[in-house]
């Protein structure tokens, strides 16, 4: 694979605090790649060591091929997007931008003619005389885009870089970013912490979690084939139970879950054996109740209107709490609080997570996890939960 | 008054007035009133035209002005010189010494400025240890000296208000968002175009104001160059102290006076401008 930003076994530490461990990853030419996870998770340090902020106590940090572990910020050739944009008070929009051109000593010709080009790319030309103070959080943002751009990096890295703005700013300037990175053609490193954003923009995005990488995928891997539950958990709304392997077949695996009902998951892609512990993973859109027939008994306990899907929260014999997203335009069969229904699945859509391990991903075993119910990832882009 | 008139609600609009109003009166009474008592003394001479003492005073003491500018001048530039440096390693690098440092900064004002200027007097002396280690290292020529010299009343000039240097240029460098660091490092900015193109703009108002605090006291001193040097280096702040206290002839310090309150603003006035007074926060 042609990649532009590798990172090798990094490890970082300041202190006893290890902010990332053993971070292995690599990005591809033009591609759109995330660092998602909640705030200390090791995603911005991640960032600052491919930036050359942090030198990292182990392993290698690689621009195109070349190790630049050592190399200082200044000699590396990606530029950031700072998440309060950090644009210099004291200098125009125009000077804003054109500083790196000219720390790299461009000749005069040339970094106006790109400064000049950028300007217009981002839309800020009648602006550019203006100093960042007289200007908007959304201008700002563009002449910090603008000013990283206009260099030309090997990637590109942004640290929340929409986390200043408003809602409905934010979902603007995510299609202008999006846009922006399909023409320039350059490789983006984005940190966020909000899932629906990675989903949105994102080629592959890697969830972290404590330091760690959980998981590197596309939008739709993470989030309909996590490896873990903290990814389950924090990419969309997941239903985690305690189960148990049964038995497994071909591609499918059989189970106990829920005081011990018989149910049917997709076979797991880690090493199980019949009778060892997992943790079954069924987002709230893929349950189905009945009235009665196959499936895990359990009880209604409430159902709330939402619009285009109607939220039930169900109990098992077992105590396990669970949410089912049912379609509001087929109500069938009809809910009744209190009463017990049948849940079924596709097992396709049932995944078995390795048990939880010790220290990662401690509260999420079992019950419902993820406070925001989002839909798949094109219901995704629309739903922000700030 | 005007904030009455524009304010629906006459208390919120009254408030900027009533909190002027202490410092404004305070001001009238112990600033203005001296100031134009001082131009009348100066401006109504017994005989001949209202300029006539401002003519005088600028035709015997012109000399002492411009030396006064002088010193205060250099004192200026070697306050800035040597606080720059201090400033910006008490900002970036102390850690956590930068209290102690900045405690050490203001220790001298522990002391009254008189004495102080008397230990520079011990400290210079011919015999002293400074005399004699310069001397040994053939740094002063044999039978040189530094009391009464030049040298003496810039040391002391430059000693005396440095701290005025060192803390405003403290402050903003301190006040530097040190993202702002990153990002012209990110930009390729090595370690001196950083200084040259971040740090050292975002630090002007601090410098700007620290050459004011310097500049302004240094050329109205009078305790410096009557105390480390001879008539020949004599200020004019000296010359007013003086004539209004041993010569007692009011006219004439009230002139000089003016002169110097005039030559300053002067100074100021064009100094700021060349800076922008923009940024003077």
């Amino acid at each position: 694979m042609d990649s532009v930003v590798t990172l090798e076994h990094v490890r970082k530490s300041f202190g006893d605090f290890v902010a990332v461990h053993e971070a292995h990853l690599s990005v591809g030419r033009g591609e759109f790649f995330s660092l998602l996870g909640p705030s200390g998770c090791g995603k911005t340090t991640t960032l600052r060591l491919i930036a050359g902020f942090e030198l990292p106590d182990e392993g290698r940090v690689l621009l195109e091929g070349k190790d630049v572990s050592r190399v200082p910020p200044y000699r590396r050739n990606v530029n950031t997007v700072f998440q309060h944009y950090a644009l210099f008070p004291h200098l125009t929009v125009r000077d804003n931008v054109a500083f790196g051109p000219r720390c790299r000593k461009l000749p005069r010709p040339e970094v106006e003619r790109r400064v000049q080009g950028m300007l217009e790319a981002v839309h800020l030309v009648p602006y550019a005389d203006r100093k960042p103070a007289q200007l908007s959080g959304g201008q700002q943002q563009r002449v910090a885009l603008a000013r990283a751009l206009v260099n030309y990096p090997t990637a590109l890295l942004l640290d929340e870089p929409l986390g200043a703005l408003d809602a409905k700013l934010r979902q603007a300037m995510q299609a202008e970013l999006k846009r922006l990175q399909r023409e320039v053609g350059i490789a983006f490193v984005y940190v966020t912490h909000d899932q629906g954003e990675a989903l949105t923009m994102s080629d592959r995005i890697a969830v972290m979690n404590e330091g760690r990488l959980e998981q590197v995928g596309s939008p739709e891997e993470v989030y309909h084939s996590p490896t873990t539950a903290f990814v389950a958990g924090f990419i969309g709304a997941a239903n985690l139970l305690p189960a148990r392997v049964v038995s497994l077949g071909e591609g499918r695996a059989a189970i106990a879950v829920a005081g011990d009902q018989p149910a049917e998951a997709a076979a797991p892609t880690w090493r199980a054996e019949p009778g060892q512990g997992a943790t079954l993973m069924v987002r709230p859109e893929r349950l189905r109740l009945a009235e009665n027939g196959q499936g895990v008994s359990a009880r209604l306990t409430a159902v709330v209107f939402q619009g285009a899907v109607v939220r039930c929260s169900l109990r098992t014999p077992d105590g396990s709490e669970l949410v089912a997203h049912v379609g509001s335009d087929r109500p069938s069969p009809a809910l009744e609080t209190g009463r017990n229904y049948r849940l079924q699945w596709d097992p396709d859509a049932a995944r078995l997570l390795p048990p939880p391990t010790q220290g990662a991903g401690a509260p999420l075993d079992a019950g419902v996890a993820g406070g925001s119910p989002v839909g798949p990832p094109a219901a995704a882009s629309s739903t922000f939960h700030p | 008054m005007a904030g009455i008139a524009a304010g629906g609600s006459r208390r919120s609009a009254l408030a900027p007035y009533l909190l002027l109003a202490p410092g404004i009166l305070y001001l009238l009474a112990f600033y203005l009133v001296p100031a134009l008592s001082l131009a009348r003394t100066a401006l109504s001479p017994e005989t001949g035209p209202w300029y006539g003492g401002l003519q005088h005073a600028l035709s015997d003491y012109g000399m002492h002005l411009v030396r006064s500018f002088q010193y205060a001048l250099t004192a200026t530039v070697l306050a800035a010189l040597l606080g720059y440096p201090l400033a910006y390693a008490m900002a970036f690098r102390a850690g956590r010494l930068k209290n102690l440092l900045l405690g050490l900064v203001m220790l001298p004002f522990f002391t009254t400025f008189l004495v102080r200027t008397l230990a520079w007097k011990t400290l210079l002396a011919d015999e002293g240890l400074i005399v004699r280690a310069l001397g040994a290292l053939h740094l002063l020529p044999v039978e040189g000296r530094l009391l009464n010299t030049v040298w003496g009343v810039l040391g002391g000039l430059t000693y005396n208000f440095l701290p005025f240097m060192i803390l405003p240029i403290y402050v903003s460098l301190e006040k530097i968002d040190r993202r702002h660091l990153e990002a012209a490092q990110d930009l390729y900015g090595a370690p001196a175009s950083v200084f040259r193109k971040v740090v050292l703009p975002l630090s002007l108002p601090g410098l700007l104001a620290g050459s004011l605090l310097t500049f302004i006291p240094a050329a109205g001193d009078f305790v410096n160059a009557e105390l480390l040097g001879t008539p020949n280096q004599k200020m004019l702040g000296s010359v007013i102290y003086g004539q209004f206290l041993t010569v007692r002839d009011y006219p004439l310090a009230a002139s000089l006076s003016l002169l110097l309150m005039f030559f300053i603003l002067l100074l100021v006035l064009a100094y700021t401008r060349a800076l922008g007074t923009e940024d003077l926060a």
